[in-house]
Order: structure tokens, then C-alpha cells, then sequence
């Protein structure tokens, strides 16, 4: 019986973790091995070498990178911001009848099409957009303003719609394991409510705004539609590059930037896990 | 949290509905702008004006039976395969050891961003001689949704208590009784969300069902190649009828999930 339950328990156990190893981690390696391999003409033959980061910085291939890096940072930012004083409205000010309904409307989102999402937002930027027409009939402007749609600016704000609620979550989820009596107690020690917020809430919710901020960003980094749909012509992002490295066959300097994108991304969520404790918010869950 | 004042309290409720707006308004105008029968991009000006004419030109887009058959099929396929992985690490992790190590497993694909995550399975499967199809799409997928709709089930087997187990076996329940008659029955509100769950992330994914698509596009590939054209106001229509069919799956979702809760809740009082 002892041996049949164990046989059991792996049964269980092996299938989807092995799914997410083979298919979720195994390439991620293959890839990153595959950055330092030699191109051939169709494919790619053993090597060691760095010759990808080198086109990486010669061709200036950077500079798409680090405009992506900005945008994205800039973008996690924003929704840090806004996200926060949303997270703690829901989780601790509003009462619970409202909290679950607006988890719920919060959630919809994840489930619906980005790609509906963002095209929408050219509705709402377009030079007939919502925004212009607002504008003109407030007589605020008389002319459309032209720079709204297909521009950085439309691309940050279709990241951010797409993303806020990524940021939200984790920081619920964090401010929950904030206990009432901890918060109660700062006030009756006469701390005022912004003190308690940055020396007390702030400080026990790091793990929350970690995870929330590699959410955003992480998703920012390997955005496409918002580029693609929102984006001037010629507005051109890694994710951009990485296709149309791929489609050239270029295949070690589309793993290369896929490796930095990975180190990045990785050596964020061990920061994360190190310094802000990021698994804390795994046991809510439990 | 008695202690915030009004005006505090205030402009929360306004930054917090100011986001709805930002996040919803978009999607919501796109359905209302779907409804107008000429070809300008407006309101519809009267209520009898409103109409169904562009979801009707739906019906003669040669090549959209075919996608929309594509993705339906892989939608399904891959809520089938996640509520089957999330279903069996349920019932593994009620009795693992070290359980935050096989959440943060199940949970990493969300940490890998979706070009990369895309990009580095195509090589990995022409690596190992598979080509592109509507099942490379499926793994892909299943990857995606897995973190997801994995948290559904965990939730829903915190009802499920070792003793119900313990005490089935002690009256001489088979393995297969066990889960027929005790696991399932308990779980089965959390399967089911994790199913729809998968079928929804499937439906509106983009990125991956690009890269790993063979001939036959997805309804999201043929949607963005028809945003990307500057296709006629059909779109408007297509868009809002993937958006309704998803708000509509959404909310059952949603209600079996707050009822699961509810149950587990009351068991967990047992």
C-alpha cells in the first residue's frame, strides 16, 4: 500500500512538473547556450563565441534595447504610482461588500484579448478619437492634436492599461498579510497616516510591490501588440527586432537579446526573492 | 481603518474608478462604435440606429471560419490539458513537503517575458523535429495558462481534508472510489474553472500562437493581420464578439470561483 501511494503521488506529481521543466525551462537554457554557437547558412553549428554580443553593441543594436528598457521602466513607474493607493484603497479602506466586487472587475482583464484591448485604445486616441473630440467641444482646441495616437506616448499608455492590473494583485495580496493591529498601534503611538504609511505599510508590503513591478515590467520587456498597433511608423522595440531577427535567420543574435532579456528578468526575480522576500507572498496563497 | 478622513476616502474611490474608466472604456466604446452602420468611426446618433450590419459581413470573410475553427479547437484542447495538470499538482501539492518550491515552478512561465518564452520553445521544437501545427500551439498555450489556472484548484483542494480521505479508505474505498466519490465531487468547481480559465488565456492569446502556428492562423493572428491592414469597420464587430464571448465565459468563470470559496470555506469549518 506504502509503495502504491508513493507510485501515486509521482503520477501525480511528474506530469505538470515536468511540463513546465521541459517546455517552460529546458529552452530557456537551450537558448541561452545556443547565444554563444556559431550562425551557418540556415541554422547554427557548436561554438564558443561572443561574436552575437558584439553585433549586439557594434550594430548599435542597443539602442532599441535601452529605449525598451526606458519605456518599460518608465511604464512600472506609472503603474506603481497608481497601482498602490488602488491596492490599499480595496484591500484596507473600502468596505468588504465593494472589496470583492472591484477584485472582481480587477480580474477581467487577465481574461480578455490584449489585442481587442489595445486596438481599442485607437478609438480613444485617433485624431476622430474620444480625446480629440472631448477636447474640440469643450472648445479647449479647435484643431485635432495629431501626436496622440502612434507615438512613445500611446505606446505607455497601452502598456499601462494592459498592465495595471499585473501591478495591483501582488500588492493586495501583501497588504492583506499587513495586520490591522500593527497599523492601529503606529497610529496610537501618534504617528500620523503618511508616517504610518512609509516607516510601517510600505516597508511589510516590499514583497508585494517587488513581484507587482516584475510583473509590469517583465510584460512591458516582451510586449509586441502595443508597439505594433499603437507605435509611430517605424517605432520599432526588442520584441520588434527579435521577429524580424528570427525571420533572417539570424538566430544566435536573436538568442543573444533574448539572453540579456532573460538576465534581466531573472536577476530581478532573485532580487526579488533575496531582499524583498518575495516568496512571503506565495504562503497567502497556501 | 477607521481613521481616514473623507477627502481621503474620496479621492481613492476617484483614482480607483478613474482606472476602471482607463481600463474598461476602451473595449466598452469599441463594442458601442460596432453598433454604428456607416462606415465613420462614431457613435451611433440615434437608438434606432444602432445595427448589426458589420457582424453580419462577419458571416462573409472567407478565410475567418477557419480561424475561428482553430482557435475553438485549440482553446479547447488546452482547457482540457490545464485542468488535467492543474487537477493532478492539486492533488500532489496537498502532499508535498516543500510547497512553495512546485508553486514557484508552476508559477515561473509568468516571469519569462512572452517573446522569449515564445521564441525559445520554436527552436526547441525544431530542435527536436516537430513541426509547427495546431498541437505546438496547444503546449505553448498550456504553458501559459498553467500559473493561472493552477491557482484555482489549489484554492478549491483546501476543502479537500486528508480525514474525508483517511476515513474513505478505512471503510474499504478503492483509489478510484476515493476520487470518484470524494475528491472529484469537492474539486470538480475548481477544474472546471481552471478549464475555462485555459480556454479564455487561449482564445485572446497572441504572441506565441504567432511563433508557433503553422499554416492556419489563429482568430487572434487573423484579427492583429486585419488591424495591422486597416481592414474595414468588420473588425469593430469581429473584436467585439471575441471581447463579449470572453466577458460572458469571464463571469461564469468568476461565479464558480466565489462559490468555490464559499464552499471551501464551509468545509474548511468542519
Amino acid at each position: 500500500m506504502k509503495s502504491r501511494d508513493r507510485i501515486l503521488f509521482l503520477l501525480q506529481l511528474l506530469p505538470p512538473a515536468l511540463f513546465v521543466v521541459i517546455l517552460g525551462v529546458l529552452p530557456l537554457v537551450l537558448i541561452i547556450t545556443w547565444s554563444f554557437w556559431e550562425p551557418t547558412t540556415y541554422w547554427i553549428k557548436p561554438d564558443l563565441t561572443i561574436a552575437a554580443y558584439e553585433k549586439f553593441i557594434t550594430l548599435e543594436r542597443y539602442v532599441t534595447f535601452i529605449k525598451t528598457l526606458r519605456v518599460s521602466v518608465t511604464v512600472t513607474f506609472l503603474a506603481l504610482i497608481i497601482g498602490y493607493p488602488i491596492a490599499y484603497f480595496v484591500r484596507k479602506i473600502v468596505n468588504e461588500k465593494y472589496r470583492n466586487v472591484l477584485l472582481f472587475v480587477f480580474i477581467i482583464p487577465f481574461f480578455l484579448s490584449y489585442i481587442v484591448r489595445v486596438f481599442s485604445l485607437r478609438l480613444i486616441l485617433g485624431r476622430y478619437g474620444v480625446i480629440n473630440n472631448i477636447l474640440i467641444w469643450t472648445g479647449l482646441i479647435s484643431e485635432p492634436i495629431e501626436g496622440l495616437l502612434f507615438s512613445e506616448v500611446a505606446v505607455h499608455i497601452g502598456l499601462l492599461s494592459s498592465y495595471l492590473p499585473f501591478m495591483i494583485f501582488p500588492i493586495v495580496l501583501s497588504i492583506e498579510r499587513v495586520g490591522e493591529s500593527t497599523i492601529e498601534a503606529s497610529q496610537d503611538l501618534g504617528a500620523t497616516f503618511f508616517h504610518t504609511l512609509i516607516r510601517v505599510i510600505i516597508p511589510l508590503t516590499k514583497p508585494g510591490i517587488f513581484a507587482g513591478c516584475i510583473f509590469v515590467f517583465v510584460s512591458s520587456l516582451g510586449s509586441t501588440v502595443e508597439w505594433d498597433l499603437l507605435g509611430g511608423v517605424g517605432e520599432f522595440a526588442t520584441p520588434q527586432m527579435l521577429d524580424s531577427l528570427m525571420t533572417a535567420l539570424k538566430f544566435p543574435s536573436a538568442f543573444a537579446i533574448s539572453t540579456l532579456i532573460l538576465a534581466l528578468t531573472m536577476g530581478a526575480l532573485v532580487l526579488g526573492f533575496k531582499f524583498a522576500r518575495i516568496g512571503e507572498l506565495f504562503e497567502t496563497l497556501e | 481603518m477607521g481613521k481616514v478622513s473623507v477627502l481621503k476616502r474620496v479621492s481613492l474611490w476617484v483614482l480607483t474608478i478613474l482606472a476602471l474608466v482607463f481600463i474598461f472604456l476602451p473595449s466598452t466604446y469599441l463594442l458601442v462604435i460596432s453598433l454604428e452602420p456607416s462606415e465613420l468611426e462614431r457613435v451611433p446618433t440615434k437608438l434606432s440606429d444602432f445595427s448589426l450590419r458589420w457582424y453580419i459581413r462577419l458571416l462573409h470573410k472567407e478565410t475567418l471560419p477557419d480561424a475561428i475553427r482553430q482557435s475553438a479547437m485549440v482553446g479547447l484542447l488546452t482547457a482540457g490539458l490545464t485542468s488535467l495538470f492543474s487537477l493532478l499538482s492539486g492533488m500532489a501539492y496537498r502532499r508535498l513537503r516543500k510547497k512553495s518550491y512546485f508553486l514557484g515552478l508552476l508559477i515561473f512561465p509568468i516571469f519569462v517575458p512572452g517573446i522569449v518564452g515564445a521564441l525559445s520553445l520554436s527552436v526547441f521544437f525544431r530542435l527536436i523535429h516537430i513541426h509547427s501545427s495546431m498541437y505546438t500551439v496547444v503546449l505553448g498555450h498550456v504553458l501559459y495558462a498553467l500559473p493561472y489556472a493552477s491557482i484555482v484548484p489549489l484554492v478549491s483542494f483546501s476543502a479537500l481534508k486528508e480525514g474525508f480521505i483517511e476515513a474513505a479508505r478505512d471503510l474499504g474505498a478503492s483509489g478510484f472510489r476515493v476520487f470518484r466519490d470524494i475528491v472529484f465531487p469537492l474539486t470538480r468547481g475548481g477544474i472546471l474553472g481552471a478549464a475555462l480559465f485555459g480556454f479564455l488565456l487561449s482564445l485572446n492569446e497572441f504572441i506565441r500562437a504567432y511563433f508557433l502556428s503553422g499554416y492556419q492562423e489563429t482568430l487572434s493572428i487573423y484579427m492583429f493581420g486585419q488591424m495591422k491592414g486597416g481592414a474595414d469597420p468588420s473588425i469593430y464587430a469581429l473584436a467585439g464578439l471575441i471581447l463579449s464571448v470572453s466577458i460572458f465565459l469571464v463571469l461564469i468563470a468568476l461565479i464558480y470561483y466565489a462559490l468555490i470559496r464559499y464552499r471551501s470555506r464551509s468545509f474548511a469549518q468542519l
